[in-house]
């Protein structure tokens, strides 16, 4: 393994930060299958492929506007950096820091939502990052239409990014933002992004994102929400690509009264691994959250469910929901499911299930004995089985999306 | 239309279905009475095609061809149908979707065009009338949280929209009220034609005071062992089954 030995010149800007989440990164090391945070996905093979960070920027002009989703606020990202966009609606401000320069942000304004006590990675991003994408929607502002991030990634192989992003929502500011996260190439990385959210008091955020990599990324994400008082957040994520992904979602429960509902579908296939792990903090009274995380296996692949709703001491009235689904289309297929529950409080409705099954036949015999061949039919099921979550993202434009590409995936999984 | 000879069926090495003989000739509706677990389900769903039901002797030979060389959506697309006692829940797949699906299925085996969304809407708003049931239905998961009336009614809703020539109904009537019976009952009687042959699996006398059979038959321990008309029906609703057996038993 090619281990990155210093870290790079950061200029005023977070530069304790960077070097205190490099001392913690450097004690605690990557983690590997002793882990119990990854018992069932180790990294340590996917880690041994890759070399040095990203070192040169590659040329990305080509054919952007095909990625683009109607009705919505595109913003481009290359790699790890922004491409600031030529016009943006007033409220909405999109900024790229990069950690060289002099900062214009002063360190209090640095949010810590991920915090890299609890995971290497998030600590190795923290000391590596060189590029601090920063969007904060202002005081009350509800735009029109949502934010499209593009995340776009090309690079020589082996090499290792470290995204940023960091999303402050104001108070009584209501915000749509879509990601996108798409491979341009068939070479081998290593992603290692982090995304922290702030959503200030009575503000609403519904986030959808589709991570598209191609079969040889290693894709490690942590995406960490904060709410204040009265807020919202609906997260809706759909895993098709990456080669090893592992998705971590926070949800913190900073102030009471606050909702937060997670919905994932993750659809491995061939020789794919992908991890959600969740992670809902009920700190405050009077929060409710609902989880539902579903997964379609085909292939060799593998996949991991771990979802924990932790109930603090004097969260009362707490309502915590949490549902993983899985359904298997291949007998080599394989994936673990571990939803817990933490409580320490007694006022509180918490449920939490998961069920893994395949295809059931009385079913397919039903639309079989209605004329509709097997394959279609099995394809029918599937749909619906995916329809539960993909049916979550509310905006036609963007389902129209996520349904495009789950056609795509499902081709050939259905034999 | 469809001639059953000497069946004999297994379910798991168990034999259910113990010689079997039945004509069904083009326009006729015929009644199979019995108690539980007399084989009435196996026979029907070894008429769809369902897969673990093994037909260890005997033939089935539909419109000229072997049946069962032929899976169940060929069944389907050949005109046969059948309406299930206990239809499943699909979660996720609307029933718009999925008539959609059945109907250019079988429209495609036909040689014919798959019919456009327009089409099909202004089709299936006529059928919806016909069972009583308005449109918000057919946006709703197939089945999932319907009630028992809504079950069977969607049931004969596959019927009429699907036109098979030959419906085989397993007790269509069963829990129902009086209400959903008569649309049931209703929805079947519209559909009759002298083409199209119905094989009506039931429990119970009831639905046939809506409707007028041609045969009346019972299946007892595997076998048809009695056959007749709309009298025969009206005997086994005053009298029970237990005559037969008791004439079975003298006849030794």
């Amino acid at each position: 393994m090619t281990v990155i030995k210093t870290i790079p010149y950061r200029s005023t800007f977070l530069a304790q930060e960077a070097a205190d989440a490099w001392k913690y990164f450097q004690e605690a090391g990557y983690p590997d299958s002793k882990n119990e945070n990854w018992r069932f996905s180790n990294p340590t093979p996917w880690l041994n492929l890759y070399g040095e960070r990203i070192s040169s920027d590659n040329d990305f002009e080509e054919g952007l506007s095909s990625y683009i989703i109607p009705n919505s606020i595109p913003i481009i990202i290359t790699n790890e950096k922004l491409v600031v966009p030529q016009s943006i609606p007033e409220g909405i401000q999109v900024i790229n820091i990069n950690a060289a320069s002099k900062g214009k942000m002063s360190k209090d304004s640095f949010v810590d939502v991920a915090d890299y006590h609890t995971s290497s990675f998030v600590a190795e991003n923290t000391a590596l990052f060189q590029n601090y994408i920063f969007i904060h929607i202002a005081e009350d502002i509800k735009p029109e239409h949502p934010i499209h991030l593009i995340h776009l990634v090309k690079a020589e192989s082996g090499c290792r990014l470290f995204p940023r992003i960091h999303v402050n929502i104001a108070p009584g500011a209501e915000i749509e933002i879509w990601k996108t996260e798409i491979g341009l190439d068939n070479a081998s990385h290593f992603i290692n992004l982090v995304t922290e959210v702030v959503i200030c008091e009575n503000a609403h955020l519904k986030w959808t994102n589709s991570q598209e990599m191609n079969h040889n990324t290693g894709h490690i994400s942590s995406f960490n929400i904060s709410l204040k008082k009265d807020a919202s957040a609906k997260y809706n994520s759909f895993e098709f690509g990456g080669g090893f992904v592992r998705n971590d979602i926070h949800t913190h429960f900073d102030e009471p009264n606050g909702d937060c509902e997670i919905n994932s579908l993750f659809i491995p296939n061939g020789k794919q691994h992908i991890d959600i792990s969740t992670m809902v903090h009920h700190k405050n009274p009077l929060c409710s959250s609902r989880q539902l995380v579903k997964g379609i296996l085909g292939g060799n692949s593998t996949a991991v469910f771990r979802g924990l709703a932790n109930v603090y001491k004097e969260a009362g009235k707490t309502d915590a929901q949490q549902n993983n689904k899985n359904l298997i289309l291949s007998p080599s297929a394989r994936v673990n499911s571990i939803p817990q529950l933490e409580i320490y409080e007694d006022d509180v409705k918490c449920s939490h299930g998961s069920t893994t099954g395949q295809i059931e036949e009385e079913a397919l015999f039903y639309l079989q004995s209605r004329g509709i061949n097997r394959t279609d039919a099995m394809e029918l099921m599937v749909r619906g089985f995916a329809n539960e979550v993909v049916d979550k993202v509310e905006n036609q434009d963007m389902k129209k999306y996520i349904q495009n590409s789950l056609i795509q995936k499902m081709e050939g999984m259905i034999q | 239309m469809i001639e059953i000879k000497n069946l004999h069926v297994n379910v798991e090495e168990k034999e259910i279905l113990k010689g079997i003989s039945l004509e069904v000739k083009p326009g006729e509706l015929h009644v199979i009475m019995g108690r539980n677990g007399t084989g009435k389900s196996t026979l029907a769903n070894v008429l769809a095609g369902k897969d673990k039901y093994e037909v260890s002797k005997g033939s089935i030979t539909y419109e000229k061809r072997n049946l069962l060389d032929l899976s169940p959506e060929e069944r389907a697309c050949a005109g046969l149908f059948l309406s299930f006692q206990y239809p499943v829940s699909i979660p996720g797949v609307n029933m718009m979707y999925f008539l959609k699906a059945a109907v250019n299925a079988v429209r495609k085996s036909q040689g014919n065009d798959e019919m456009d969304a327009v089409d099909f809407l202004a089709m299936i708003r006529e059928k919806l009338k016909k069972v009583a049931l308005d449109e918000s239905f057919i946006h709703r998961p197939v089945n999932d949280g319907f009630s028992g009336g809504e079950k069977k009614r969607n049931e004969i809703l596959q019927m009429i929209t699907l036109e098979p020539r030959l419906a085989i109904l397993d007790e269509t009537d069963s829990g129902l009220d009086i209400d959903a019976l008569k649309i049931v009952a209703q929805g079947v009687n519209d559909y009759r034609s002298p083409d199209r042959s119905f094989i009506l699996i039931t429990h119970y006398q009831r639905i046939l005071n809506y409707m007028q059979p041609d045969f009346v038959h019972v299946l007892m321990n595997g076998k048809l062992v009695k056959s007749g008309t709309m009298e025969l029906a009206k005997e086994l609703e005053k009298k029970g089954y237990s005559w037969i057996e008791e004439e079975l038993a003298e006849a030794g």
